[in-house]
């Protein structure tokens, strides 16, 4: 070979039981290789001049050349030029946020709205997802975004049951008042819309404020935990968390209907009421940190998975409720066969599915 | 304690403060765009600015870091909402007016440069936020790069002459280029490049003082962000696609150009070096371009330029390093 071959840094591969994938991580595609080429790409990350009489051995020369061709001519990798040298990117992922996000459950008591919001606050959480069970009506809704208003979030999402009393201008004005009200879910809708929520300044140019999104499906606290490729993940720095923490519960926080403090609402484990122990308090413990570090590696199924770079998780419905490293419960998809099929109608899954109320 | 001047939505600062607060570091950010910091009282020891939200009071030379990321000390800091009032309204005499803006530049300039020379650690220059591309063209072809050739017209005829030397041109804006919201109108210059056919409906007139360069065919283009004693580096293959070959920045959002982490050669590190020497800056972000041969061409160095793509294109941390930095005055 005249010049090194060089892996573009903007793509990730990975093996899985049956095959292999090339995930191209900006122009979002997947590309299906054989897994005898992950071992080649291997190679190429390492030094394909100096490997490549281990890659004629693997796979005979021909193929080589067309598998090299492949990868340049999709830009997944480039032969060297200039005078500098291209290098592979380290592939760690640190980040100086203790909590990422949260979510906050609330049914018919709003006793603890505002406790959880500050305890947020206090652990400098930026990202929030509040889910709403009951209906509200205007004033109600009124006061809880007044409160939230008075917090510096970056990022927030209400999801609410399709009720009467709260009329779309209302929802767009919480939209473009408080500006990081970003998304606004409404569940039990007529039809699947989306309605762009933009600046209305005349600007000619107009900035996208958030959206109103109109969900046919209801919203259910067992809803959610689904994986299939929509939930694929394409931000290298998710990818690069996702090798070494949990895809779903790294860095979350959440406070379940009755106050309960726990990874995620829908699971059964809580680490006390948030009337009397601290977020502070929960992130000291242990028990509560060790399953941001439940990566893809360590879960049955899923480590045979050629998606486990780039999938979600879910711990809180497990194909086998009472193995917290059970393949998620709501992934149709086998890695030994490669094929999707729908989970909800899969036998094998029945029993997991009435523990969880889920038939 | 550290004082870091920028604006506030300024993104990359607000990650390096995630980093100072993850290690328990005191910092004042002045974003010359806010009114948070009011001046109260300087003399030869202390320089007392007053913090509006919670009326703390802070001496700028207890700082032993400073960076001057963007912005700087606005009028509304040194006067306050009153005097600023009082200043704008009532003061109508042109000269009074611009002898009481040149007592208070004065007054910004002496801060700012005693803070500076207070401080054992400082990132960035507030002297040099922006360089004269020009100039900045022959230092680097004095410190050994190879800089497009350019000419600055100032008439019509001159187009064509300039087409004739340099074969192909492009227009690069001789200060900052603009940038400019109007209610309906966005304007930004871009670099365009300038054709035969563009010059055949111009009658002969002067022209405003117009640089273009020779376009150089790239193979790829560099962006290098320099901290300190690295470079750390993007290669941006941007040649292949019409809408991004002359101006990167005119992004294909549907096929984005490749950006590859890289590290530049021994040679264009030791020219850029001395120039940053030269400057006396020791931040800063260069543009360079690799042509057919493998030449490196210099086009230029942005003092307050983002670093955001660079640092997350290459993983390599750079709001993380110039934390670091700020506190302990190197990256351990």
């Amino acid at each position: 070979m005249k010049n090194n071959l060089h892996l573009s840094s903007e793509v990730i591969f990975n093996s899985g039981i049956t095959r292999g994938v090339i995930i191209d991580t900006i122009r979002r595609e997947l590309f299906y290789i054989d897994n005898s080429f992950i071992r080649i790409l291997e190679l190429i990350e390492k030094d394909s001049n100096e490997s490549f009489e281990k890659m004629v051995k693997l796979v005979p020369l021909p193929e080589l050349h067309k598998f090299f061709d492949f990868l340049v001519e999709n830009e997944l990798a480039f032969y060297s030029k200039g005078p500098g040298e291209f290098k592979r990117i380290d592939t760690s992922w640190e980040i100086p946020l203790e909590v990422i996000n949260g979510i906050i459950d609330i049914d018919t008591d709003f006793s603890f709205y505002e406790k959880a919001l500050s305890e947020f606050e206090k652990v400098d959480c930026r990202e929030l997802q509040i889910r709403l069970f009951s209906d509200l009506d205007l004033t109600e809704f009124q006061k809880l975004v007044t409160i939230i208003n008075q917090y510096e979030f970056h990022y927030v999402e209400i999801h609410l049951v399709k009720n009467s009393y709260i009329p779309e201008e209302e929802i767009r004005r919480v939209i473009e008042n408080v500006w990081f009200v970003t998304n606004i879910l409404i569940y039990g809708s007529e039809d699947n819309k989306i309605v762009r929520v933009i600046n209305d300044t005349g600007d000619y140019f107009q900035i996208s404020l958030g959206t109103i999104s109109y969900l046919k499906q209801s919203l259910k606290q067992n809803g959610c935990g689904s994986i299939s490729q929509h939930t694929f993940t394409w931000s290298k720095d998710n990818i690069r968390e996702n090798i070494s923490h949990n895809s779903c519960l790294n860095g979350k926080i959440s406070v379940d209907r009755s106050g309960y403090i726990k990874n995620c609402p829908s699971m059964a484990k809580n680490f006390g009421n948030i009337a009397s122990v601290s977020f502070r308090d929960v992130l000291n413990n242990n028990e509560f940190r060790g399953l941001w570090l439940i990566n893809k590696d360590k879960i049955n199924i899923c480590k045979f998975c050629e998606y486990r770079k780039i999938c979600t998780d879910c711990r809180a419905y497990l194909d086998n409720p009472d193995d917290i490293y059970s393949k998620p419960l709501k992934c149709g998809y086998d890695p030994f066969t490669a094929r999707w099929e729908d989970w909800s109608t899969n036998p094998l899954k029945l029993k997991a599915m009435s523990v969880y109320g889920l038939v | 304690m550290i004082i870091i001047f920028s604006h506030q939505f300024e993104y990359s600062t607000n990650v390096v403060i995630d980093w100072l607060k993850k290690y328990n570091v005191n910092y004042i950010r002045i974003n010359s765009d806010e009114n948070r910091y009011k001046l109260k009282e300087i003399d030869e020891e202390k320089i007392i600015f007053c913090d509006m939200f919670t009326k703390k009071e802070y001496n700028f030379l207890d700082a032993h870091s400073v960076w001057y990321r963007r912005g700087g000390i606005s009028d509304r800091m040194l006067l306050g909402d009153d005097i600023l009032s009082e200043y704008e309204t009532n003061v109508c005499d042109p000269e009074v007016k611009k002898n009481l803006a040149s007592q208070l530049d004065y007054l910004r300039k002496y801060i700012i440069n005693k803070v500076f020379r207070n401080c054992s650690v400082k990132l960035g220059d507030p002297e040099l936020r922006d360089l004269n591309r020009m100039m900045l063209y022959d230092l680097a072809k004095k410190k050994g790069f190879l800089v497009p050739n350019y000419t600055v017209l100032t008439h019509t005829d001159s187009i064509n002459c300039a087409l004739k030397k340099h074969g192909a041109i492009v227009s690069k804006s001789i200060a900052n280029g603009l940038y400019h919201h109007t209610l309906n109108k966005r304007y930004y210059t871009y670099t365009e490049q300038i054709n035969e056919i563009d010059t055949i409906d111009l009658k002969p007139k002067n022209i405003f003082p117009s640089l273009v360069s020779e376009k150089i065919e790239k193979t790829f283009e560099i962006r290098s962000f320099f901290l300190i004693k690295e470079f750390y580096s993007v290669a941006i293959f941007s040649q292949n696609d019409s809408q991004t070959s002359v101006d990167y920045r005119k992004y294909n959002k549907k096929i984005p150009n490749r950006q590859e982490a890289y590290i530049i050669d021994d040679k264009t590190k030791y020219n850029l070096l001395s120039i940053y020497n030269e400057l006396g800056l020791n931040t800063g972000s260069a543009d360079l371009i690799i042509d057919a041969d493998n030449n490196v061409y210099f086009l230029e160095i942005n003092p307050v330029g983002q670093f955001g793509s660079v640092s997350s294109a290459g993983n390599y941390k750079l709001e993380k390093k110039v934390a670091q930095y700020l506190i302990h005055g190197d990256f351990n």
